[in-house]
């Protein structure tokens, strides 16, 4: 069973490159050979590039995402380390030790961040000290910081009171151990940087804590490097709370089988009446009613339809999107040219022992055409996948967002724009690893699909 | 045997009957759900279109005033539509420029290898693989004037830098320049193309004394020349919907530089809130698109008369 039968398009054999290759070559074909390989290796390098680029920015500080000229390989963000004495200070009216510690470390690790905002800046420890003995540590990751950072802490909206205030809300989350009897271990605090002095200069001068700051330290801290990863699963909880990224994967995912499923189903079944149960007087008809829509383009209906899934009631529904998506010409042009190839005999035979048109459909068309259905549901896979503007336009509450209206909104946001931009290609790389891993394992029918689907009218 | 000729040939006229209709029902059956999909949601909407560009569509109280043709007196004369039009045909242009023949020359190159092949090929694929908006938002950022690499490099090379996507002058360029990394769907159709040139023909050339880039050059380009072209047609065709990658990109701007007709489309009808004319755009480029579809089908089938 050839699919070159099918009534394809010619051209799709995946098969190795035939060719003389049990010829000897001249000295020119070899020299032509190797520049094909040199030229060939540059282009696929740039061709790759961009995914590079991608991969590697999502492992930046959004500080390193926006500087100038960009590196091409990933830094490692700092921690760095606030150590505030309390030992001997005389504490104001109102205000127990614990109280102090727990304002002071908050100003601290929320504010810091802010006031230096060109910092790159992994995580931000603060601890409190008395008596030589460590009493109180907090420790901010900075995804957690990261979509405010710069936005409204520098807006002045929150100044240090505020910030005593909105301690226990959950926007600003302060989380921290504290034991003033005994004592906590002392983790390595690291060294001096060009950045230590500057955040120690914040103190005093910017920002009034009740201890007083002792050391201002930095080191290394690397599972920082996953901050966009970790910033882009939790972003949507902005939006929708409670949610997270596998949201919109989800929804995403939903859209996708749905679409699959019914284009096995009504176009499968459509072009097996097609191919076998009409007469072919009927046929004929009823494949030019189908197949003359592909010469009708998105746009021609894209009013219409709109108002059509508002009429439907399914705008801001996933069905909105599924439901449009159900005619698809070229499956069924895929589908009948498949039939159309299967040997007539099978189907004369099982009628003649009873079967009915429906057990031939699925106990015998289906197992015999794994392979359309196979790069049929790959097209689909990838088509509905990755589709944008007909979500964009139906779906407009962030809980029923694709994951491509998500990347795009958080594209879209002007302003600090290197925490977007983290954040987005971050999200763009966990929304890739699907798509690259089916292809990677069905490499072989996609671009047998891709090849078909690349030459259709 | 004498009985079951004796049983055919009294059930046949019965079972003829019998099998029309047993052969009909399930027809229908099988028939109905994407006769009333394709019904519903593309012969509906299309003669809904149609219709819509013919009034002063009132969204509140369908249909409104009926104008007949003026949508259409309105489009055409429309100083918009001519710069959307041109701008589509620019981005089409830089294209071809940029893009088109950027495959072409790869999978020529890349079937000359022998040893890796597989891998190639999978590679230039691969960002097919990568949601395009992912792809987009890397260039989006390749873009970026402050912290993109494309200015980095200009720097490095001691160049001025540019604004690229929002630059009016450039960005249709800009938009198109990264059709030069090539890959993608267009390298499997050629290769594929490549490789049913029949293996006498290399053979045959190969003891006339052609050498590699002879071959290349005088026997692989001219068989793959028909598919060439039809992807040239496609692609025209298809330019004329340009779309989304513009839209995630620049939004059509700055101003209008970048907008494409079907931009157009969306903004008369999404955000003017003027659905007759957006539907009279609309059906200008259905019947542009109807054109160049029919023009393309006739010209095939001179080919293989």
């Amino acid at each position: 069973m050839d699919r070159t039968d099918a009534g394809l398009p010619q051209g799709e054999s995946i098969t190795g490159l035939r060719g003389p290759s049990t010829i000897e070559l001249s000295w020119q074909d070899k020299t032509y050979r190797t520049v094909c390989y040199i030229l060939s290796t540059l282009w696929v390098a740039f061709t790759m590039f961009p995914l590079f680029w991608l991969l590697t920015s999502t492992f930046k500080d959004p500080v390193d995402i926006m500087k100038m000229p960009p590196d091409f390989v990933p830094q490692v963000p700092l921690v760095y380390t606030v150590q505030l004495d309390y030992t001997g200070v005389s504490l104001p009216e109102g205000l127990t030790i614990e109280q102090a510690i727990r304002e002071d470390m908050a100003i601290a690790t929320w504010r810091v961040p802010d006031w230096l905002a060109n910092i790159r800046l992994g995580a931000i420890r603060a601890e409190a000290y008395l008596d030589g003995r460590k009493v109180a540590e907090t420790f901010l990751p900075s995804h957690q910081f990261g979509w405010y950072r710069g936005r409204i802490w520098a807006s002045q909206r929150l100044s240090d009171s505020l910030v005593r205030r909105e301690l226990d809300t959950a926007l600003f989350p302060i989380e921290f151990d504290m034991d003033l009897e005994g004592g906590l271990t002392r983790a390595n605090a690291g060294e001096a940087n060009e950045f230590t002095a500057q955040v120690a200069e914040l103190f005093g001068t910017q920002l009034m804590t009740t201890g007083n700051p002792v050391a201002v330290s930095a080191r290394r801290y690397w599972p920082a490097l996953i901050n966009n990863f970790i910033g882009a699963w939790r972003a949507p909880a902005r939006l929708a709370p409670g949610m997270t990224f596998a949201g919109y994967l989800s929804n995403s995912l939903k859209i996708t089988l749905s679409d699959i499923l019914l284009q096995w189903l009504v176009s499968g079944m459509a072009a097996y009446a097609l191919s076998r149960i009409l007469t072919p007087r009927f046929s004929r008809i009823w494949t030019i009613f189908f197949l003359i829509t592909m010469m009708v383009p998105g746009v021609a209906t894209l009013i219409p339809m709109y108002e059509l899934v508002g009429k439907l009631g399914l705008h801001d529904k996933l069905l909105g999107v599924i439901i449009p998506a159900i005619p698809g010409a070229f499956t069924i042009y895929l589908f009948k040219g498949f039939f159309d190839a299967l040997p007539g005999d099978i189907f004369d035979s099982a009628r003649i022992d009873g079967a009915s048109e429906f057990s031939i459909f699925f106990r015998l068309v289906l197992p015999m055409s794994k392979n359309v259905f196979t790069v049929i549901g790959l097209l689909t896979f990838l088509s509905s996948w990755n589709n944008f503007f007909w979500p964009y336009l139906v779906l407009r509450s962030p809980r029923v967002w694709t994951f491509t209206i998500a990347i795009y909104m958080a594209m879209g946001g002007s302003g600090a724009a290197g925490t977007q931009y983290g954040n987005a290609m971050a999200s763009a790389v966990m929304a890739s690893l699907p798509t690259v891993l089916v292809f990677a394992l069905f490499s072989r029918s996609i671009q047998q699909g891709m090849v078909w689907s690349g030459l259709k009218g | 045997m004498a009985v079951y000729e004796s049983m055919s040939t009294r059930t046949k006229p019965r079972s003829r009957t019998l099998e029309r209709i047993g052969r009909t029902i399930p027809g229908i059956l099988f028939l109905t759900p994407a006769v009333v999909a394709f019904l519903l949601l593309r012969y509906y909407p299309l003669i809904r279109g149609l219709l819509m560009s013919l009034y002063r569509w009132d969204v509140a109280n369908p249909p409104g005033t009926y104008v007949g043709v003026q949508n259409f007196v309105l489009t055409i004369r429309s100083e918009v539509f001519r710069i959307l039009l041109i701008n589509t045909f620019a981005l089409y242009a830089f294209g071809l420029l940029c893009g088109f023949w950027v495959p072409i020359v790869q999978s020529l190159l890349l079937s000359e290898l022998r040893l890796g092949h597989y891998v190639y090929r999978f590679l230039y694929v691969l960002p097919v693989a990568v949601p395009g908006i992912a792809s987009l938002m890397v260039w989006k950022y390749i873009w970026h004037p402050q912290a993109g690499l494309a200015n980095a490099v200009m720097q490095g090379l001691g160049l001025p830098t540019q604004l690229w996507l929002s630059d009016p002058q450039l960005v249709k360029l800009t938009l198109r320049l990264p059709g030069l990394l090539g890959g993608g769907m267009g390298i499997l159709i050629y290769l594929a193309a490549i490789q049913n040139i029949s293996v006498e023909t290399i053979e045959a050339a190969i003891m006339d004394g052609a050498s590699a880039p002879q071959r290349a050059w005088y026997i692989v380009l001219p068989s793959i020349l028909p598919i060439v072209g039809i992807l040239f047609v496609l692609s025209l065709t298809g330019s004329l919907l340009t779309f989304d990658d513009v839209w995630i990109m620049t939004a059509g701007g700055p101003g209008y530089a970048s907008t494409t007709l079907v931009m157009g489309v969306y903004q008369r009808a999404f955000v003017q809130n003027q659905f007759g004319i957006g539907s009279a755009w609309a059906v200008v480029i259905l019947v542009m698109t109807l054109i160049l579809t029919l023009g393309r089908l006739y010209t095939m089938r001179e080919e293989r008369m």
